[in-house]
């Protein structure tokens, strides 16, 4: 029976991003439809801690579950409405993960190594702040599908 | 690690006459922490009377063997004072796992289980940025 189930569906995991909270100094949110070279990238900063423990971005990555990426849901990530954060830390490091919103339950994460996973937890933030403003699609963090 | 529904009546942490509350924050072993010193009543009150009573589901005691494998996760020590003294601390730990029980220790050496993420108003205000070294250690 457990061999039939664990045929059905992925194998879920959790992530480790190695932060939490405390470590969190701002976050960029970079938003745009996902394409590999989207023409148009709009920008919020946020240091606000009340704004980010708001926005839900404080422990965002802390423990999401996640699985690999189905095939299927990977062919659907264009045009659909993406958040690529880049957390800065407060040791001056950074931390790039791009989420893909293709419908309700079906995110896509993409890190800049070309990693991705799905899951079903998480909505969009960029379409949904006052604030956004153009930015250089340059600047974005990478998401490229391999 | 139990998750979902509770019978556990609220209850809060606060002794009663607190006037003070140092809340401390880390992640893991890194070296910094959020730190806040509360010391208007009105907040101390909503914080001791409200949030952690009414807000929050309430412990199922635990035992020492849910400290097994703490500290991975956020950590949040809690200095209450009243009239001058501590008259209680306790360290909320944040388990490894998607929607897993927090893990309460107070300075008694009682143990107990709670929702998670129960205890997460430091995170909405400012807060100072000390040494992991100024926290108090269980």
């Amino acid at each position: 029976m457990v061999a039939a189930l664990s045929g059905c569906s992925p194998a879920t995991r959790e992530l480790d991003p190695g932060f939490g909270p405390s470590d969190i100094d701002y976050v960029e949110i970079y938003g745009y439809d996902y394409s590999g070279a989207p023409p148009e990238v709009s920008l919020i900063t946020v240091t606000d801690r009340a704004l980010l423990d708001s926005l839900g971005l404080l422990d965002l990555l802390v423990d999401k579950p996640v699985s690999d990426l189905d095939p299927d849901l990977a062919d659907r990530v264009v045009g659909a409405p993406a958040d690529g954060l880049r957390y800065v830390l407060r040791d001056g490091t950074t931390y790039e993960v791009t989420q893909v919103f293709v419908a309700v339950d079906e995110v896509v994460l993409i890190w800049p190594d070309g990693t991705a996973a799905e899951s079903t937890f998480g909505s969009p933030i960029s379409s949904e702040i006052e604030g956004m403003r153009p930015a250089d699609p340059e600047d974005r963090p990478l998401a490229d599908l391999p | 690690m139990l998750t979902g529904c509770s019978n556990a009546e609220p209850v809060g942490f606060c002794p009663a006459d607190v006037d003070r509350i140092e809340i401390f924050n880390t992640y893991a072993d890194h070296d910094a922490a959020d730190y806040q010193d509360i010391s208007d009543v009105e907040t101390v009150d909503f914080l001791c009377q409200m949030v952690w009573v009414y807000d929050s589901p309430g412990l199922e005691p635990g035992s020492d063997s849910d400290l097994d494998g703490v500290g991975e996760r956020g950590i949040t020590a809690v200095v209450l004072h009243q009239g001058g003294d501590i008259a209680q601390t306790l360290w909320f730990y944040r388990t490894v796992g998607f929607d897993t029980q927090d893990v309460v220790a107070f300075d008694s050496g009682e143990v107990y289980l709670v929702a998670p993420h129960t205890l997460t108003y430091y995170a909405v205000a400012s807060a100072e940025v000390v040494d992991r070294s100024a926290m108090p250690e269980q």
